[in-house]
């Protein structure tokens, strides 16, 4: 339950994470915090320019540790990360992203959860703009209101 | 002080002295010893060249002295000096020596025994290395995206295992370290451009396996090959001290042929290997598939295993369905009404997802609405099994990529010996086992020949670039044929066969393929140049047609081109030709073909001037 409010945290707050593009964070991403192009453009130049390598990969330098990730922002950032997929295979009902992700938070019989998840698909990508950050607060709630899925899931 | 006394106290002294002279002469000895060490060399990425020597690491940071980039020496004292200390000093971060280079301070600390260094706690590195370590370490191999030319040549990158390779969905979260060029353009002519020419730097990056995955065989639609190295403990640890080192102080230039991806990749492995030096198999150019081929020769790799790209999946799932089942898949393409099975919609949901991927400008709202739809009418049906895809022949059962080739043949009524060699990669009448079917990238390819009637020594053609990209075009997949080409040939067309132009082409066009037939059309424009030319140069349509044939394991190609020039004064028919070839390459053995040639180039309706060549001979690929 700490885990999974840990998480709700992370997902109700304004916090946000970094796109996977390596723009976004490291050195520059701290000079220049507006994002418009030109920024964009910019920081990455001074990322270039002073290899800040080790701040985009630890989270220093006000960078959302897209590569390292802690082990609670890593369902965020792997639901984030594998949106399409993640949405692909939650219809199809398997597959080694909803499997990785069942894994990931805590529900080990995977056929089971995959299964079980396939049939709340509507109830998780209620429209066409569902954002992934919705999708994966549906997704733990759907699991939360399943009896057996929240019986077996580690998470909650 | 007595006389005596005072005799052995200078006898004390002079052997202090001299022990101490021994002594500073052994340590002097020994730095030398070790800033020659090959170890050192590697650890610095120092390479040796003609005229001068120096460490391929672009970046100050790399190097604690001022002269370290190419004074091994001086390099040497100076780390061991900043190892007896601990100063936060070093990397843009900030941290102590020991922490900021892990091999070299191993390596010294274990070469120099008699001095004491300090330790320093690194909580930075220990919490990279931690997150990315792994019990073993594949090297992943990305195969050429079908049609983007900046990836031809393919990409290689190395993959940490933490956990059980086989287990893919676990596998996920295993991180991967790759070198590769820092952009922030879209491939296209201008990436190319810098990439060939340099403009790029090139630095570590580590990423979750998910992420690669997801970049490489989803967005791109690229083939994952990962070969599993035996490699120990020990070994993993060394290569991961170092690219931590690179991955925290450096970066290196970028070039698409020789410092890319590939080359620092083989610099890196080359820390650990003690029975083969991949560095020393690169020949100027560092080519992925090299690099596969030389570990997979090396006894260095152990299992290989097989991520198929999005498009391999959607095919391999269409191609499954039974004829009323694709009917049903066209039907629900066409945003027609079908109460149809899971094994259906698991198709159209590849198709979307690949779609959606690798034609991204093909996406608008109403694609995304109906996607859903799809994805959510598939939920309704239920699971849907999982099919087994074909693995193909893995890239480094592919041949060698130079090739010479000795030909004797005719040339109209001449004798005529040819010579051709190509430094790289991959022709259209090359075995196709290993590459992608197909298409061609061939660079530097020079073919010349020696007349023996009128004995002198000619130029037949000097290709500088030249790549065909040739995809299967299907309604479902609408991929685009290309072709570019930049070449010197003699011009014949014009009875000046000594005198040599230049030109350049570039068309579109579409193509029909499978594994043992193409048929190609491209249409575009082509610039030829020579003095001779009014405005010394010409310009107009050309026009290409390819057809290919595999018949058993011989590959049979027919090539026709017509170019027709706008520019130019005087007659029609001075200003336009064509030409056909027709070969025929038998294999004779894994690395050695047998080839049969013709060509003809001429004037429609003057048939008398067209200017014919038959040859056959042997080449060989190195």
């Amino acid at each position: 339950m700490k885990k999974l409010l840990v998480i709700c945290a992370f997902l109700f707050t304004s916090y946000t994470m970094a796109a996977d593009s390596s723009s976004g964070c490291g050195l520059g991403w701290a000079v220049l915090s507006k994002n418009s192009l030109v920024s964009s453009f910019t920081r990455t130049f001074i990322n270039a320019t002073f290899s800040s390598t080790i701040g985009m990969t630890l989270g220093t330098s006000g960078c959302a540790q897209h590569s390292i990730v802690k082990n609670e922002s890593k369902i965020i950032h792997f639901s984030e990360a594998n949106f399409y997929q993640l949405q692909k295979e939650i219809a199809l009902g398997n597959g080694p992203y909803v499997t990785a992700f069942s894994g990931l938070i805590g529900c080990e019989d995977t056929q089971n959860f995959n299964s079980r998840i396939q049939k709340k698909f509507d109830k998780i990508y209620t429209d066409v703009n569902t954002t992934p950050n919705v999708a994966l607060k549906n997704i733990l709630k759907s699991v939360q209101e399943d009896q057996e899925l929240s019986a077996n899931c580690h998470i909650i | 002080m007595s006389y005596h006394l005072k005799n052995i106290v200078l006898i004390i002294i002079t052997f202090v002295s001299f022990e101490t002279k021994v002594f500073s002469q052994n340590y002097q000895n020994k730095l030398i010893e070790v800033s020659n060490s090959s170890y050192w060399k590697k650890l610095l990425h120092y390479e040796e060249g003609f005229f001068s020597s120096s460490s391929l690491a672009d970046s100050d940071t790399f190097f604690l002295s001022k002269n370290g980039r190419d004074n091994l020496l001086e390099e040497l004292e100076a780390n061991i000096e900043a190892f007896k200390k601990i100063e936060s000093l070093y990397t843009p971060e900030k941290m102590p020596a020991q922490c900021a280079f892990p091999e070299r301070f191993n390596f010294i600390k274990n070469s120099f025994s008699e001095i004491k260094f300090k330790e320093a706690k690194c909580p930075d590195f220990q919490k990279w290395k931690k997150a990315v370590v792994g019990e073993s370490v594949s090297l992943v191999f990305a195969s050429a995206y079908v049609n983007n030319p900046s990836s031809m040549f393919g990409h290689t990158f190395l993959k940490f295992n933490q956990r059980n390779v086989e287990k893919l969905s676990e596998d996920m979260f295993n991180y991967v370290v790759a070198f590769s060029a820092h952009s922030d353009s879209s491939p296209g002519f201008l990436y190319a451009l810098k990439g060939l020419f340099g403009g790029y730097k090139g630095v570590i990056n580590v990423k979750p396996f998910y992420q690669t995955m997801k970049e490489y065989s989803k967005v791109e639609s690229r083939d994952l090959w990962e070969y599993e190295l035996n490699l120990d403990k020990d070994e993993i640890d060394s290569i991961l001290n170092h690219l931590w080192e690179i991955f925290a102080n450096t970066n290196f230039d970028y070039y698409f042929f020789d410092e890319n991806c590939t080359s620092v990749l083989a610099r890196i492995l080359d820390l650990v290997s003690v029975d083969i030096s991949y560095v020393e198999n690169m020949r100027g150019y560092s080519l992925p598939t090299e690099l596969v081929r030389t570990l997979s020769d090396s006894s260095k790799v152990g299992s290989v295993r097989y991520h198929p790209s999005l498009r391999k999946i959607f095919w391999a799932h269409y191609n499954k369905l039974s004829d009323s089942d694709k009917e049903d898949f066209h039907k629900l393409v066409k945003k027609e009404v079908v109460d149809t099975n899971a094994q259906v919609y698991q198709a159209v949901i590849h198709y979307y997802d690949y779609m959606r991927h690798d034609h991204e400008n093909a996406i608008d709202e109403n694609f995304a609405k109906y996607q859903k739809e799809i994805l959510s009418k598939a939920a309704k049906a239920g699971r849907s099994s999982e099919i087994a895809i074909d693995t193909p022949i893995s890239p480094d059962q592919g041949h060698l990529p130079a090739k010479v080739g000795l030909l004797l043949g005719k040339r109209n009524k001449d004798t005529v010996n040819s010579f051709q060699i190509r430094p790289l990669y991959h022709g259209l009448n090359d075995t196709d086992k290993g590459h992608e079917p197909w298409s061609a990238i061939e660079v530097l390819k020079l073919d010349f020949n020696f007349n023996h009637d009128q004995n002198n020594v000619g130029i037949e053609n000097l290709t500088i670039v030249d790549v065909q990209s040739l995809p299967n075009f299907s309604f479902l997949d609408k991929n685009i044929s290309w072709d570019l080409s930049l070449q010197v040939n003699p011009m014949i067309e014009d009875y000046k066969e000594s005198s040599l132009k230049t030109s350049f082409s570039m068309k579109l066009g579409v193509s029909k393929q499978n594994s043992r037939f193409l048929f190609s059309t491209l249409i575009g424009a082509k610039v030829e140049a020579h003095e001779f030319y009014e405005n010394f140069f010409r310009v107009g349509p050309h026009l290409k047609l390819v057809s290919g044939f595999l018949i058993g394991k011989s590959k049979l190609l027919a090539n026709v081109n017509y170019f027709h020039s706008l520019v130019g004064k005087g007659e029609l028919s001075k200003r336009y030709y064509y030409d056909y070839s027709l070969g025929l390459s038998i294999p004779v053995s894994t690395q050695g073909v047998f080839e049969l040639k013709s060509t003809s180039n001429g004037r429609l309706g003057t048939f008398k001037d067209s200017f014919d060549s038959y040859s056959a001979g042997v080449s060989i690929y190195y």
